[in-house]
């Protein structure tokens, strides 16, 4: 059986001198004077202590000892296995968040590897071709999303506008600029999981076959719930909604970002004019 | 508060810990990466399938806000699909294009879009693809004869089955039945059934 014994600490020079009663004291002789009982000896704690039980003999103190010791082991024992779980657990949150946020941040917002930005427009660059990255993949294939491939068409889009600010369904919007080269392109509104916005008594897609245009292949369109002359793309609601920029046609070169300097094309910017 | 420094101070980094945290996220990264990608079903295919029985062609209805069967389709524009399954034999998809956008495409079980041919592409707006294995895909080639009233392409696929999505177009609301005329016209068949081009 376990026994624990206190262990004391040895009495030092001034502690012994405390307790020497024999040794004359000046406030002893005043006490004495006084008549008044001699004070007890101050303690260090409150608590009164427990007596010291004095050890029957030698080996019933050596076995104390040794239990302690024993008991203070398996404490600390207990102890260490508990810090090593906490910080197991502390190392394996690290390692699920940095693995799924950064997982889901790559198939979300992709990185400069699988994504051009062009002002408010993104575009990923191998969408819906065969040997497209598996970021590229996952995005496809968490949003839904058939696209076609690169060969076919690309699809730039935008949910911010030219300052950075969130596209809303209630504000009114400006889109200007050239008009992109390709076969032909589509522009439309979208919520955030890709079903189209009603355009109420707008239109639910410009399209370059039916869009007007200005000098120079110059465009110009409106995105606002309120009629607009021109090109009006109508919104509804007033969620947050998304842009979808389709080109079509082999036209790499003249439609990225990343074509040459001479063959590059600015996609149109994206102002907001106001809100409701 | 004023504990929290001290503790800061106890606090050891072990950078083994670290080490082993880093690789097992970078694991987790790529394992949730690859799941999404490959193991988990395309939400897509699972509403195709709901749409159109194996290989027939199914002319999806006008898209509306209401009705939008997958994510970022145009209201400008009419959808056929076709879910084909090659693995009895040969799947022939014909149709006659509207003009030169119109665009068939093919996709993969996993969402890759392994071929896609449109109007501007031909020489004729009849276009017959023959969908076959890879590894007996030029076996039975169509006719490519020139005077052939359609233009035919043998389209050797690695996966048996898959999606072929026709889309055409509208240049305004008036289009729009003379386009579902010649969506229902176009066709979707295993190779040797009733109705299908014989070879």
């Amino acid at each position: 059986m376990l026994r624990l014994v206190r262990w004391r600490r040895p009495a030092t020079a001034h502690r012994k001198r405390r307790r020497d009663m024999s040794k004359p004291s000046k406030l002893r002789d005043l006490r004495a004077t006084l008549a008044l009982p001699a004070a007890e000896p101050q303690r260090r704690t409150a608590a009164p202590r427990a007596a010291p039980q004095p050890p029957r003999n030698r080996s019933i103190r050596l076995t104390g000892v040794i239990d302690g010791l024993a008991v203070r082991a398996g404490r600390r024992f207990v102890v260490r296995i508990a810090g090593n779980l906490i910080e197991l657990a502390v190392y394996g949150t690290v390692a699920v968040a940095i693995g799924l946020a950064s997982a889901w941040y790559m198939m979300d917002y992709g990185s400069h590897l699988t994504v051009e930005r062009d002002g408010p427009w993104q575009r990923w660059t191998i969408a819906g071709a065969v040997g497209a990255d598996p970021y590229t993949k996952a995005h496809f294939a968490r949003a839904g999303w058939l696209p076609l491939s690169t060969a076919a068409a690309h699809y730039f889009i935008a949910n911010k506008d030219s300052t950075g600010e969130a596209l809303y369904a209630d504000c009114d919007y400006t889109l200007s600029g050239l008009a992109p080269a390709g076969r032909r392109w589509t522009l439309a509104a979208f919520d955030l999981q890709g079903r189209g916005l009603d355009p109420g008594a707008g239109k639910a897609v410009i399209a370059s076959t039916t869009a007007l245009f200005g000098p120079e292949s110059s465009l110009s369109v409106r995105l606002a719930q309120s009629t607009a002359p021109g090109n009006w793309l109508g919104l509804t609601g007033a969620a947050r909604m998304q842009l979808l920029l389709t080109v079509y046609g082999r036209t790499d070169k003249a439609v990225t970002a990343g074509g040459t300097a001479a063959a590059k094309r600015p996609l149109p910017s994206l102002i907001r004019v106001g809100c409701r | 508060m004023m504990r929290l420094p001290r503790v800061l101070s106890r606090l050891r980094v072990r950078w083994l810990w670290l080490a082993a945290a880093l690789l097992a996220g970078l694991l987790l990264h790529f394992a949730a990466v690859f799941t999404v990608t490959y193991a988990l079903p395309r939400p897509d295919m699972a509403v195709l399938a709901t749409l159109s029985p194996l290989n027939t062609l199914t002319v999806l209805p006008p898209i509306t806000p209401e009705h939008q069967p997958l994510p970022f389709m145009m209201a400008d524009t009419r959808y056929a699909i076709c879910r084909y399954d090659i693995r009895k034999g040969p799947v022939v998809l014909h149709a006659s294009f509207g003009d030169d956008d119109w665009t068939i495409a093919l996709y993969s079980p996993s969402g890759d879009n392994v071929y896609v041919v449109s109007g501007a592409d031909l020489d004729r707006r009849e276009i017959e693809l023959l969908l076959t294995a890879t590894q007996d895909g030029l076996a039975s080639p169509l006719s490519t004869a020139k005077d052939a009233a359609a233009t035919s392409v043998t389209v050797g696929l690695a996966n048996r089955t898959g999606v072929a999505i026709i889309s055409a177009p509208m240049a305004g609301p008036a289009f729009g039945s003379a386009i579902e005329r010649l969506l229902l016209q176009a066709s979707c068949q295993q190779r040797g059934k009733p109705g299908t081009a014989e070879n």
